[in-house]
């Protein structure tokens, strides 16, 4: 069978077979539309939709509109912004892929796929291609926010896509060469992203320094903040970077490329864009072309470097696996480091403890990341104290009322995806957990210990630090210190407590993510507008109802009862979630 | 048919294989033991080309995994122990999608052939996700079958099958062999596949510790009544 055929033969099996398995997720919903479950989900969908669609030609449609050239930019330059990010995160990640994973996501793919008789090169594009659906509809959501901005909605839908599928192939070329380098170059690599981190933060903070005027408050100093950071990925430099994301990125605005000029008039609007839908189409085509030949790059490189520790290996210089610590060496090694969490375990010493305990061995596996992950929202949740606040009391309100926002959004936004350790990372092991001899509120304790605890370790450290630089009022900062643990306990309760209901892989993609993500998004952006909201009005009533000499303390317990009550009920959902699920 | 020179492999700190070397002819079952760690499982998924070896030459039919990495994958069939499998096809599906991938034309008569003798003919219509263990052990084997391969590796294929399932299995491989084609069995049940295997490939902390005929190694250990009882002798021998 000739080269060809060989492909010709493989695209028609794979489209075959994402048809199969489109059919059978349709099929299944229609099948299930009955159940309350999937009737649930799909009036949230709806309405998630309905609304994001209602604001996009109502409210949104009212707001000045975007100069087309800086959306263009900013898109670009967005798109590098991320790429950075992604190339940092994967530089500091720890897992190691073989040859098959890398280019397959599934056990199932892994093996039919990877092993199939399919050029190689067909199976790294496969995995590329199958994000298609999941763009299309993402580019939809972002066409419904920035369709007053562009002369052309259609050739906005199209060139995000397009600079969306764009990004994807880069994200993946980053990962391969990432994969490919040995752990010398990697921590070199590391080195380089905490440079690249530090100069591009110091440089966005300095500027929104320099150009926020003296004695602004917190606001302003956020307001001049975004502005730089779309100075930044305005900027020559990040342009330069962007280069292959701009044909998409100049479709999308339907604005012509400043070279194209020379030999089209600029008012042949429609002519530039098909040039430029052209040209994505071949940037997309080179960089699926790069990634495949980056993808064999980086298996021969691995390669060498397997044959070059087997040298080492047997030429004695280094030892084969590592001798397994005795029990006294293990004591002694675990001591200083899991003192405080496995004494509270020990304290326990029970199934809760149990759970506890693999929750920490998880975490000090993943220590550097879990850290990294929570010092940035610990950065930004202080950062409105540097300003400068010297004779207006307004403002150091408004400092602590951004200290106090800031760790409210890092504990419902951040703490969940960082401390993915609980239920949501044993997917595969559901029907282990449903073995343990461990009642279903117990194991939800044990399960949502670690994680909460130290989302609330982040959240009374920031709390103190903050105190300790604006000096509040004492009854606030008790009052904060007892009420945001309960925020803590509502954010993984609920997230669990959907996850239960509706499972999905933790690494996931499609269209269901998409709408999941903005689902959760809503009920997060829910609790935090209508909590200041609920907690007004509360005390309000309170002085208005009760003798002043009492209207602070029920306004005070009432509120805190309040705010557990309602954690403590989300809690005893995800006990009934657990108790329910079906293996 | 399969010929293996000094192959290696190593991940991460663990040197998995050691330098085996072994040549297994066409029409025959190999039955591949050894204890857990033994580098089972990565020697097949080497033969398999899923893997890279980190050194040594392997060649099936000819075929080198490296240079011929698609036409080997035709040729071999790989069948892990627990497959993984696409839990949003029905079992009549993933036969198709199988068939369409190694490009079996008129595979549907087969496919009942082999539903029928794994007795999942009433599952035809059923999605992967509802079956037993068992049943999509069975349903990765006649996926196997259906590709017709001359070399079939298959990892730990009795764990999760029901007395018939297992008696169904070894009367087909031994039929599968007899056709010219060759079979790699790894398997903990000595007792179970001591009948079909020709040769027996004894693996032990990476390296070959004995390959050759059933006879060879029952010959070896002659106080041994069963292969059972041979494999138990010869890892005591190594220590």
């Amino acid at each position: 069978m000739n080269t060809g055929t060989t492909w010709k033969q493989s695209c028609s099996t794979l489209w075959q077979f994402e048809l199969a398995r489109w059919s059978f997720r349709w099929q299944r919903f229609w099948d299930r539309i009955h159940s309350p479950r999937q009737v649930s989900t799909t009036l949230l969908a709806i309405g998630f939709v309905s609304l994001y669609v209602l604001a996009g030609f109502t409210v949104l449609s009212k707001r000045d509109v975007v100069d087309p050239q800086r959306l263009q930019l900013w898109l670009s330059g967005g798109m590098v912004l991320y790429g950075i990010y992604h190339a940092i995160k994967y530089v500091w990640s720890n897992h190691t892929r073989d040859e098959i994973a890398a280019a397959t996501t599934t056990p199932a793919m892994l093996l039919w796929i990877g092993g199939g008789p399919l050029p190689r090169q067909m199976v790294v594009l496969h995995e590329v291609a199958r994000v298609l659906p999941a763009t299309m509809v993402k580019s939809m959501l972002l066409c419904v926010v920035l369709w007053r901005d562009v002369p052309n909605p259609i050739a906005l839908w199209v060139g995000v896509m397009l600079a969306l599928l764009t990004l994807e192939c880069l994200r993946r070329i980053i990962s391969h060469v990432v994969d490919a380098c040995g752990g010398r170059e990697r921590n070199v690599l590391r080195i380089f992203s905490v440079l690249v981190t530090l100069a591009i933060s110091g440089q966005i903070v300095l500027s929104t320094i320099h150009e926020t005027p003296k004695g602004s408050d917190p606001a302003e100093y956020m307001a001049v903040g975004i502005g730089e950071v779309a100075m930044f990925t305005a900027s020559d430099a990040m342009q330069w970077f962007a280069f292959p994301l701009q044909p998409a990125a100049h479709l999308a605005v339907s604005e012509p490329l400043w070279l194209t000029t020379f030999i089209i008039p600029a008012t042949w609007s429609i002519v530039h864009c098909l040039l430029q839908l052209l040209l994505s189409f071949m940037v997309i085509a080179a960089l699926a072309y790069v990634l495949t030949q980056l993808d064999q790059w980086a298996l021969d490189r691995r390669h060498e470097d397997e044959v070059r520790r087997l040298v080492d290996l047997q030429s004695g210089r280094v030892h084969p696996a590592k001798r397994p610590l005795t029990n006294q060496e293990h004591q002694q090694s675990s001591l200083p480091t899991a003192f405080s969490l496995t004494f509270v375990a020990s304290i326990l010493n029970g199934p809760i403890g149990a759970l506890m305990s693999r929750q920490w061995h998880c975490i000090r596996r993943y220590r550097i990341n879990v850290l990294i992950s929570f010092a940035i929202p610990l950065g930004v949740s202080l950062s409105p104290l540097l300003t400068n606040t010297a004779g207006l009391a307004d403002n150091q309100i408004k400092q602590w009322i951004f200290v106090v926002g800031g760790i409210a959004l890092s504990s419902l936004l951040l703490a969940p995806p960082a401390l993915q350790i609980d239920f949501r990372r044993d997917l595969k092991r559901m029907s282990l957990l449903r073995s343990f001899p461990v009642s279903a509120s117990k194991m939800c304790v044990g399960m949502l210990m670690v994680p909460v605890a130290i989302t609330v370790l982040f959240q009374w450290w920031t709390l103190a630090a903050a105190a300790w630089i604006a000096c509040p009022n004492l009854w606030q900062l008790a009052w904060l210190a007892i009420a945001f643990p309960a925020l803590a306990l509502l954010t993984f309760a609920i997230e669990n407590a959907l996850f239960l209901t509706f499972p999905h892989q933790i690494h996931a993609q499609g269209i269901e993510m998409v709408i999941r993500a903005k689902v959760t998004f809503l009920w997060k952006g829910l609790v935090l507008a209508l909590c200041p909201l609920v907690l007004f009005f509360w005390t309000m009533l309170c002085h208005s109802v009760l003798p002043e000499s009492i209207a602070f303390l029920v306004a005070f317990a009432g509120s805190l009862i309040g705010c557990w009550i309602v954690s403590i009920g989300a809690f005893a959902i995800l006990v009934f979630c657990w108790h329910r699920f079906d293996v | 048919m399969i010929e293996i020179t000094e192959l290696q492999k190593l991940y991460d700190d663990t040197h998995a294989v050691k330098n085996i070397s072994v040549s297994i002819p066409a029409g025959v079952v190999c039955g591949l033991v050894g204890p857990n760690g033994a580098g089972k499982t990565t020697t097949l998924r080497c033969l398999a080309g899923l893997i890279r070896p980190t050194s040594g030459r392997i060649s099936v039919l000819g075929l080198c995994p490296l240079a011929n990495a698609v036409e080997l994958k035709r040729n071999v069939a790989y069948v892990p122990d627990d497959p993984p499998l696409f839990d949003d096809l029905s079992v009549g599906q993933h036969l198709d999608f199988v068939a369409q991938l190694y490009g079996v034309g008129d595979h549907r008569r087969r496919a009942y052939g082999l539903l029928e003798r794994f007795e999942l003919m009433p599952k035809y219509d059923a999605y992967v996700n509802s079956l037993s263990r068992g049943m999509r052990q069975k349903l990765a084997i006649a996926c196997a079958y259906l590709i017709a391969p001359p070399v079939l590796l298959l990892d730990e294929p009795l764990t999760g099958l029901d007395p018939p399932g297992i008696r169904a299995l070894l009367d087909s491989i031994s039929d599968y062999a007899r056709q010219g084609n060759t079979v790699i069995i790894s398997s903990h049940l000595l007792a179970m596949i001591s009948d079909v295997c020709d040769q027996v490939w004894m693996m032990h902390k990476g390296s070959v510790r004995y390959h050759g005929a059933t006879a060879g190694l029952l010959k070896t250990f002659p106080q041994a009544a069963s292969l059972e009882q041979a494999f138990f002798a010869a890892m005591t021998v190594v220590g």
